[in-house]
């Protein structure tokens, strides 16, 4: 899982993009590993939540993904993979097209 | 928590439950003696008939008994463990020499190898080992209606026996699979049956000595509508919020509560079309951190983890 969004991070550098990650490991865990996996995109680790995100939001498994344009609308679920890199390029090509109008 | 009337909460249900006469016999009378706090040692109709050909040797006490149990479990956890971990290394074995799930050839499961020891201890009257057989029943070798009723008496008597939330809590799993109408069940006929099994759920709720339970009672209502989803492309599943939102308002303070209220938030708030609420949480070095600081942006949202 990790090294698809790193690529897809890296990828979209000079985008307007940003992976948002809410991280459900203990406090411990998340705080040691992100450094030793080169986790550099934004993120909240669920632990230092009360209640936890991933509860608010009904999460039932992991991982979970939302997909948003760039007004904040929900436009994809739990795409993965390339599905993920294809619903991200398509809500680019989406922005673009409507600032170059 | 109060016992409430369960006449008049089963008036409140969305979906009254139109019982067999048996089944609503057996259930007014365990739950008759559940709320009146029926003592431990009081099957309804005498101890299950065990599947045993031998009747254990030695008559055990039952701290004796519940022992052994945990012993059993903690023996029952390690193998199962250590099954998983073999059967992980030979699968990685498998697909890097090529092989795909058509020719994986996983060992046989080890429960056929404790369900006897289990079934031992439940015959003996330890209301979790008699949780356990329930929940591995398939090994027992016993099918269709004759099944149906070995497990309903099995059901009864560990309600009776009053026991604590966990053994509560698998009973409640148990009981949403045998509300299972998923056509691919190994056993269909052997199922105690979605009206029998709801009947049992709220048995179980009116009963419960904690919120927690009462909670994941409802949970499981819930859910036994949304796993529909698996096998039914074409099922309703919105009748599972009726249940998560009762379970989130009645047992806000628990833990089955609040992740129902989840579910019912999600439901509302999270679907496709819909303007995305904001999180709130603290980064790695500790400051607050938003989703909405990346306003204008393409937002992927992960909720994600190491392992």
């Amino acid at each position: 899982m990790i090294p698809h969004e790193k690529a897809l991070v890296q990828r979209m550098q000079d985008e307007p993009f940003v992976l948002f990650g809410i991280n459900s490991d203990d406090a411990d865990t998340y705080h040691k590993k992100r450094d030793e996996m080169g986790v550099t995109w934004p993120s909240v680790n669920d632990d230092s939540v009360k209640p936890k995100i991933s509860t608010s939001w009904g999460v039932q498994g992991w991982p979970t993904i939302y997909v948003l344009d760039h007004k904040g609308v929900i436009r994809f679920k739990n795409v993965r993979g390339e599905q993920m890199d294809k619903a991200v390029d398509e809500l680019l090509a989406e922005m673009k097209a409507e600032a170059g109008k | 928590m109060g016992i409430r009337c369960p006449a008049t909460s089963r008036a409140a249900d969305p979906f009254p439950i139109p019982f067999t006469q048996p089944i609503a016999m057996w259930i007014t009378t365990t739950a008759a003696l559940l709320l009146g706090g029926a003592p431990a040692t009081a099957p309804l109709s005498g101890p299950p008939p065990s599947l045993l050909q031998e009747t254990p040797a030695a008559p055990m006490t039952p701290d004796e008994a519940q022992a052994k149990f945990l012993a059993l479990e903690d023996e029952f956890d390690e193998a199962r463990q250590a099954y998983y971990t073999e059967m992980r290394a030979k699968w990685e074995a498998h697909s890097e020499a090529g092989g795909d799930g058509s020719t994986f050839e996983p060992a046989p499961p080890i429960e056929p190898d404790f369900f006897p020891r289990f079934l031992a201890l439940a015959d003996a009257g330890v209301a979790g080992a008699n949780g356990w057989v329930l929940m591995n029943w398939q090994h027992s070798g016993i099918e269709g209606a004759e099944a149906r009723e070995a497990k309903t008496q099995r059901l009864l008597s560990v309600l009776a026996a009053s026991p604590d939330d966990d053994v509560m809590m698998g009973l409640c799993s148990f009981l949403s699979n045998e509300a299972s109408t998923d056509p691919r069940q190994n056993d269909p006929e052997g199922l105690i049956g979605p009206e029998a099994s709801f009947a049992f759920l709220d048995v179980i709720r009116h009963a419960a000595k904690t919120d927690e339970l009462s909670a994941y009672t409802l949970f499981t209502r819930g859910s036994c509508i949304s796993d529909r989803q698996y096998y039914d492309a074409d099922a309703d599943l919105s009748a599972a919020n009726v249940w998560y939102e009762r379970a989130a308002n009645e047992y806000p303070e628990t833990e089955w509560g609040s992740r129902c209220g989840g579910y019912v938030f999600a439901a509302n708030n999270l679907q496709i079309g819909q303007l995305a609420p904001d999180i709130v949480g603290k980064d790695h070095d500790g400051n607050d951190i938003r989703r909405s600081d990346f306003e204008g942006k393409i937002t992927v949202l992960d909720f994600w983890g190491f392992w």
